[in-house]
């Protein structure tokens, strides 16, 4: 499943820890995720997109395949 | 690296669990060297470090529960591949013993040995999720 977590971490300056600590997860795991290595549950999922204040259709593309 | 309070909690657990493995192991290993016991007391001496063993189960329950889903997800498959390789060796060196005369396995290394090999897959499963 590809997402847009890089670029939206990139534009606010977040590390992944930083991402990792907002949505209550570690960094390994917000690598995993952007990475494409593991496809998030729902709820980390929308929580990652509330962090980013984005819907989570604009964070993640379930069509989409993995850069 | 800073400890998540689950982390603590589950080593603070562990280390009291292994104290008492430790102790009961070897108070039942010295009672049953210097005393004359008989053979019901020797068997519930033999259980007596068992029950720490079990006492583990929940604690590393609740440890993996505490876990993020990437982390339980790197537990889980590695405990996974720990019991298939286990129970695929010992099932194959039992096919092998009976048309041999090889020595059988004293069944109390079969614990750690799933604990090793799921210990060492994790290390090769933590890779595939960096």
């Amino acid at each position: 499943m590809k997402n847009r977590i890089r670029v939206l971490r990139a534009e606010r300056r977040w590390s992944q820890a930083d991402l990792g600590e907002r949505v209550g997860v570690s960094r390994q795991a917000i690598n995993a995720v952007e990475t494409s290595k593991h496809d998030p549950s729902l709820s980390l999922a929308f929580k990652i997109a509330e962090a980013f204040e984005a819907k989570i259709e604009d964070v993640f593309d379930p069509h989409g395949e993995p850069d | 690296m800073t400890m998540t309070p689950a982390a603590k909690t589950y080593l603070r657990r562990m280390l009291i669990v292994m104290g008492a493995y430790m102790v009961l192991l070897f108070g039942a290993v010295w009672a049953d060297n210097q005393l004359d016991l008989a053979q019901p007391v020797r068997i519930i001496l033999s259980l007596l470090p068992v029950l720490p063993v079990i006492a583990c189960i929940g604690t590393i329950i609740a440890f993996v529960r505490a876990m993020d889903e990437v982390q339980a997800r790197i537990v889980l498959e590695s405990t996974l591949i720990g019991a298939i390789v286990v129970a695929v060796a010992s099932f194959t060196y039992g096919m092998l013993r009976g048309v041999t005369d090889w020595p059988g396995i004293y069944e109390v290394w079969y614990l750690p040995a799933f604990i090793a090999v799921s210990g060492i897959a994790q290390i090769f499963v933590k890779r595939r999720y960096q």
